[in-house]
C-alpha cells in the first residue's frame, strides 16, 4: 500500500497554478538570470496600510476646494440631524455589501541585460455579501485571481514581455477555476522616479478594483436593493453602477471645504458632527478633469461618539456616491437622509475590537474575513509558487 | 448532509474525535451517530458528544460594544455570522479491504477538514457497535437519532454474561422507573436470545408489589413499546415459570404486599443457618460492629461445636429452662447457651445475646421449626433452567439486617450449588438485587453479606453467576461491585454524583449529556464499545407495580399497607 496515497493530493487549481508558475520561471530564465527571493519574506502588505485613505488621498489635493451642492441655513454648521436610525426590521436598505483584498508577494529579482526588475505576484479577490430580509448575511459572490505583475519594457526585454504575453494566452485557454494571469505595468502610470516596486503594487490594486468592479456588475440585484462598496470611488466605471454609495471608514485629510464663505480643513469641518448627524453633501469644485472628482458628492457622518474612541474624527465614515446635478433637489436630499439613516442601523452589530472598528460595518467586516479565507495562506502562496 | 468536518490550528481533528459544523437548518443530539468521508473511500463513524455554537465575536465584550456599549432595545442589523460545532468521539472507521482476506485495515488517521458528514446509517452504527464481531447478540435497546431512525443496539452476551466479562451495573436517580425497569426487560432480552432452559433467575423484590407480578400480562404497554419489541426481535410476553418466595409473616401468612397464586412462604430455622459444615450466621450479624471480632469467634464456636448441647443446666428466675445434655436446636435455644470457651468473655456473650434477640424478637420470619414453610437456601440449590425466583423482601426491610441476610444467604447458597455440581443446574444464574448500596455499601471493611455479593462480582463470572445490580448512587456503593461490571447503565444522575470518582470514566460531555436523560433514557457503556452510547427501552412486559396497584386500588383491596422501615425509594 502506497503511503503517498494516504494524504490528501493537491487541488486541481493548486496543480494547475504550479505548473504555470513554473513555466514563467522557465521563460524568465531563459531570457536573463532570476534570483528568487526567500522563502520567508513577508507578503508585502505586512506594513501597516490604509487602504481607503490612499485611495480618498487620490481624489484630493490641496488645490481641490470643495463645494457644498446641498443648502443650509448661512452662518449656521453644515450639518444635518439624522434622527432616528432606519433600522433594517423596517426597511432592509442595503443587500448588498461588497469589498476586495489583495496580497502581494514578492518574489525576486529577475536580470537582464544589466538591469533588474522586481518580480511580484499578488492575489486579489472580491466578494459580495447578501443580507436577507432576517438579518443573515450569505456570500453572494466570490471572484478571485492571481496575477504575476510585470513591469514595462524597459527594464524587462520585450522579448521577455513578449513570451510572457504569449504564455498568458496560453494559460487563459485552460479549464480551470484560477489561473495565472500575467498583468503588465502601462508605462504611463509608471511615474519616473517612483520605485518599481512601488508601481507594481499599485498595479495590484488596480488589478483588485477590477474584479471588484466586475463582480458588483455581475450581482443580481433587484431595484431598491443598494450596494455599499467597501473603500471610497476612486475609479470612474464605478459611477455606473445604480444604487451603489462607497463607504470609507477612513478617509483623506486633504480636501478643503468651502463654506459659507471660509475655508475648512476635513477636521475643523467636521469636529462639531454629532452622533446621528450628517454634514452636507459637498462635490469638488472646478470642472478638473477627473470623471471621478466631477461626479461623486460626497458627505461625513457619524455613526459613533464618546466612549470608546480616542480621536475626532473616529466614528465619522465618509459616503460616496454619484451625483446627479449640481445642486441637490428636495428628492436628492431625502434619498441622502435615508442612506445616512440606514447606515446609521449598520452600527448594530459592530466588528470590534478590529481596527477602525468605529466606522466599520459589519457586513463589510464580514465580506474581509470570508474573503482572507478564501485566499491562499502566504505559507501555502509560497510554498507552492514562491520557490519559482 | 449535515454539515462538513472542521478542523483548525487551536481545534484540531485527532486520532479520536472530529469536529464538524452543522448546516443551519440541522438538527442534532447529543448521542447521535454521524459519519464523515474519510481517506481512500473509508467511513469514519463517530458519536456526537458536544455541541457549541458560535460566533465570529472574539469575546462577550465584543457582543456587549456591538450592542452600543449595552443598549438593550436595539436589534441587531445584520445578525453576526454564527454556526453550531459538534464534536464527535471517533467510534470506528470502515476500514479498506486487504491481502489477507476478510480482515480490513481501520484508517485511524485524523479526518480531514470539510469533509462531508451526515447521520449514520444503521449499518454504520452496527460497525461502530462491532455487531459484526458479535457471536452472541443480546438486543439492549435502541439509539434514536435526531433524524427519526431507530438503530437496535445489541451486545455480545459473553461480555454480558461471560466468559469475556460479565455483570450489569444499572445507576441513576429514582423516580423514573428506570433502572428496574431496564434490568427485567434486558433479563427478558436475554431469555428470548439464549433460551429458557440455559438460565436460571433469582431476582429480590425490594419495592411493594414491584416484581410480585412478573408472570401477569402487562397492562400499560404503548404501541411505541411493542413497536421496540418488535424492532429488537423480542416477544412481548411476560415471564413464565415464575415462582414467588414471600417471607413468613404473623400466623405463618405471608408477608407481603401481594400474593401471587404459585407462591411458596420461606422462613428460617436454626438449622437452616448452622450446621457442622456451613454457617450463614455471619450473614444476620452482618450490620454489627465487632472490631475486635468477638462475635464472630462466638459464631465460629458455634459452628464448630455444632451440634451444640446446653452442657450444663440453664436456669431462668431460678428455674431450670434447659438440661445440660438437651441440644441447641431453636433460635430460642441459642439465646439461652451459656457453654462458651472461657476466652469468650461474658460481656461479649452478652453482646451477642442483645443482638440475637433484636434481630429474631418480634419476626415471624425466624421459627423454631419450619413447617409448610421452605428454606431458601435449598430452594435456590433446586434452580433449574427457566425457572425464575422472585424473593420479596419488602417487608422483610423492617430491619434491613434482615434483608440483607435473606439476600447473603441465597447468594452464598448459589455459590454452594456451584461448588457442590448439583445436577441439572442451570448454565448461568442471573442474581438481580436492587439498592446495591445498602447491601454492599461502600467502606474497606465490608460485612459478612456485602462480602458475599463482593464474592460474586468477583468470581461469580466463570462460574455462571451473573449479578445485576442497581443503585442510585455508585459512590454509595462498594467500588468492587461496580468495577467488576463488565457492562454500565447510568440513568440520569446529578453533577455532583458524576464528579465522584465512580463515574469517572465518563468524559466530562458525557456526564453533562447524563444530567439531561429523561425518563426512560440510559446511557450504555461496555466493554466492546468504544464510547458510550444513549439507549432507550420498551416497559418491560409484565403488570408493572403502578398499573397493579391502581387495579387493586380500583378493587377495593385492603392489601395497601406499608411497613416501616420499607426499601421505599427516596
Amino acid at each position: 500500500m502506497s503511503i503517498k496515497r494516504f494524504f490528501l493530493a493537491p487541488s486541481e487549481d493548486l496543480v494547475q497554478l504550479s505548473s504555470q508558475f513554473r513555466l514563467v520561471k522557465e521563460t524568465l530564465r531563459r531570457n536573463g538570470s532570476y534570483l528568487p527571493a526567500t522563502p520567508d519574506e513577508p507578503p508585502e502588505e505586512t506594513q501597516p496600510y490604509d487602504a481607503d485613505r490612499t485611495d480618498d488621498d487620490s481624489n484630493f489635493d490641496r488645490k481641490n476646494l470643495c463645494d457644498p451642492i446641498e443648502e443650509f441655513e448661512e452662518g449656521k454648521e453644515p450639518y444635518v440631524n439624522q434622527g432616528s436610525a432606519l433600522l433594517r426590521t423596517e426597511c432592509n436598505f442595503f443587500k448588498f455589501f461588497l469589498d476586495g483584498s489583495i496580497r502581494t508577494y514578492y518574489l525576486g529579482e529577475q536580470i537582464e541585460d544589466n538591469r533588474s526588475y522586481p518580480l511580484i505576484a499578488t492575489e486579489v479577490a472580491s466578494a459580495a455579501i447578501k443580507r436577507a430580509d432576517d438579518g443573515r448575511a450569505s456570500v453572494s459572490k466570490l471572484m478571485r485571481k492571481v496575477a504575476l505583475l510585470v513591469p514595462p519594457s524597459p527594464p524587462a526585454r520585450p522579448q521577455t514581455v513578449r513570451d510572457l504575453i504569449e504564455l498568458r494566452a496560453n494559460f487563459s485557454a485552460v479549464r480551470s477555476p484560477i489561473k495565472l494571469d500575467i498583468e503588465q505595468l502601462e508605462r504611463d502610470i509608471h511615474q519616473p522616479g517612483v520605485d518599481l516596486r512601488t508601481s507594481l503594487l499599485g498595479k495590484a490594486r488596480a488589478v483588485m478594483h477590477e474584479i471588484e468592479h466586475t463582480l458588483a456588475r455581475s450581482l443580481k440585484r433587484e431595484k431598491g436593493e443598494w450596494l455599499i462598496l467597501d473603500g471610497a470611488i476612486r475609479r470612474p466605471e464605478f459611477l455606473g453602477l445604480d444604487e451603489t454609495i462607497g463607504l470609507a471608514k477612513s478617509f483623506s485629510r486633504n480636501p478643503v471645504f468651502h463654506i459659507s464663505g471660509r475655508f475648512k480643513d476635513v477636521v475643523a469641518m467636521l469636529s462639531g458632527l454629532k452622533e446621528g448627524a450628517r454634514t452636507v453633501v459637498f462635490r469638488h469644485s472646478g470642472e478638473g478633469g477627473d470623471p471621478v472628482r466631477k461626479r461623486v458628492a460626497f458627505w461625513y457622518l457619524r455613526l459613533r461618539s464618546g466612549r470608546g474612541l480616542q480621536g475626532p474624527l473616529q466614528g465619522i465614515v465618509k459616503i460616496d456616491y454619484r451625483s446627479r446635478g449640481d445642486l441637490l433637489k428636495a428628492d436628492d436630499i431625502e434619498l441622502v437622509n435615508t442612506i445616512s439613516r440606514a447606515l446609521l442601523a449598520e452600527k448594530y452589530v459592530s466588528p470590534y475590537p478590529t481596527p477602525r472598528w468605529h466606522a466599520h460595518i459589519y457586513p463589510i467586516y464580514v465580506a474581509e474575513n470570508y474573503i482572507k479565507s478564501s485566499l491562499f495562506s502566504p505559507l501555502a502562496f509560497r510554498g507552492h509558487f514562491g520557490g519559482i | 448532509m449535515i454539515g462538513k468536518t472542521t478542523a483548525t490550528e487551536n481545534s484540531p481533528n485527532t486520532v479520536d474525535d472530529f469536529a464538524f459544523w452543522l448546516s443551519p437548518d440541522k438538527i442534532v443530539n447529543p448521542f447521535d451517530f454521524v459519519t464523515a468521508d474519510h481517506l481512500r473511500g473509508t467511513r469514519t463513524i463517530g458519536i456526537v458528544r458536544e455541541m457549541m455554537m458560535i460566533t465570529d465575536a472574539p469575546s462577550h465584550l465584543s457582543n456587549y460594544v456591538s450592542s452600543e456599549f449595552g443598549t438593550v432595545t436595539t436589534p441587531p442589523n445584520t445578525t453576526r455570522v454564527s454556526t453550531t460545532i459538534a464534536r464527535a468521539s471517533v467510534m470506528a472507521n470502515t476500514g479498506i479491504e486487504t491481502k489477507r482476506q476478510g480482515i480490513s485495515l481501520e484508517i485511524n488517521m485524523p479526518i480531514e477538514n470539510d469533509q462531508p458528514v451526515r447521520f449514520a446509517t444503521a449499518s454504520e452504527v452496527a460497525i461502530a457497535l462491532g455487531a459484526e464481531k458479535i457471536k452472541q447478540p443480546v438486543p439492549m435497546g435502541l439509539i434514536e437519532m435526531s433524524n427519526g431512525v431507530s438503530i437496535p443496539v445489541s451486545v455480545d452476551g459473553r461480555y454480558l454474561l461471560g466468559p469475556e466479562a460479565a455483570h450489569l451495573n444499572v445507576s441513576g436517580i429514582s423516580g423514573l422507573a428506570t433502572k428496574t425497569s431496564y434490568m427485567m426487560f434486558l433479563i427478558q432480552s436475554i431469555l428470548s436470545r439464549y433460551g429458557h432452559e440455559k438460565m436460571g433467575v433469582v431476582m429480590f423484590n425490594v419495592k411493594q408489589q414491584d416484581l410480585l407480578h412478573v408472570d401477569e400480562e402487562a397492562t400499560d404497554l404503548t404501541p411505541l413499546d411493542l413497536e421496540i419489541y418488535k424492532s429488537l426481535g423480542i416477544e412481548s410476553k411476560p415471564f413464565a415459570n415464575v415462582t414467588y418466595f414471600l417471607p413468613r409473616g404473623p400466623d405463618g401468612e405471608p408477608d407481603s404486599e401481594h400474593e401471587p397464586e404459585n407462591s411458596k412462604i420461606y422462613a428460617y430455622s436454626l438449622g437452616d443457618c448452622v450446621s457442622d459444615t456451613r454457617s450463614s450466621l455471619d450473614l444476620l450479624f452482618s450490620e454489627v460492629r465487632d472490631p475486635d471480632y468477638t462475635i464472630a469467634s462466638i459464631l465460629e464456636h458455634l459452628r464448630e461445636r455444632w451440634p451444640l448441647r446446653f452442657g450444663r443446666d440453664v436456669k431462668h428466675d431460678d428455674e431450670t429452662v434447659r438440661t445440660a445434655d438437651q441440644r441447641v436446636e431453636t433460635w430460642e435455644d441459642l439465646r439461652f447457651y451459656e457453654n462458651f470457651p472461657r476466652e469468650i468473655r461474658p460481656g461479649s456473650r452478652g453482646k451477642f445475646k442483645r443482638h440475637l434477640g433484636r434481630l429474631i424478637k418480634n419476626s415471624d420470619l425466624f421459627v423454631p421449626g419450619r413447617k409448610h414453610e421452605v428454606y431458601l437456601g435449598d430452594e435456590v440449590k433446586r434452580l433449574k433452567g427457566g425457572q425464575i425466583y422472585v424473593i420479596d423482601i419488602f417487608r422483610v426491610g423492617k430491619a434491613e439486617e434482615r434483608a440483607a441476610f435473606v439476600i447473603g444467604d441465597v447468594m452464598r447458597s448459589l455459590e454452594e450449588m456451584y461448588a457442590e455440581e448439583i445436577e441439572g443446574r442451570p448454565e448461568k444464574v442471573i442474581v438481580v438485587v436492587d439498592e446495591l448500596n445498602k447491601f454492599a455499601p461502600k467502606g474497606s471493611t465490608p460485612g459478612p453479606v456485602a462480602q458475599q455479593i463482593i464474592e460474586v462480582a468477583r468470581t461469580g463470572r466463570s462460574r455462571g453467576t451473573v449479578l445485576f445490580g442497581a443503585e442510585q448512587f455508585k459512590s454509595e456503593a462498594h467500588e468492587q461491585v461496580y468495577e467488576n461490571a463488565g457492562t454500565h447503565l447510568i440513568g440520569r444522575t446529578g453533577s455532583s454524583e458524576l464528579s465522584t470518582q465512580p463515574y469517572s470514566f465518563l468524559d466530562k460531555e458525557t456526564k453533562s449529556n447524563v444530567t439531561r436523560l429523561e425518563k426512560g433514557e440510559l446511557v450504555l457503556v461496555h466493554a466492546a464499545f468504544r464510547q458510550p452510547v444513549k439507549i432507550v427501552f420498551p416497559c418491560p412486559s409484565y403488570k408493572r407495580q403502578e398499573s397493579a396497584t391502581s387495579e387493586a386500588r380500583e378493587a377495593g383491596s385492603t392489601s395497601t399497607s406499608k411497613p416501616d422501615g420499607a426499601f421505599s425509594e427516596s
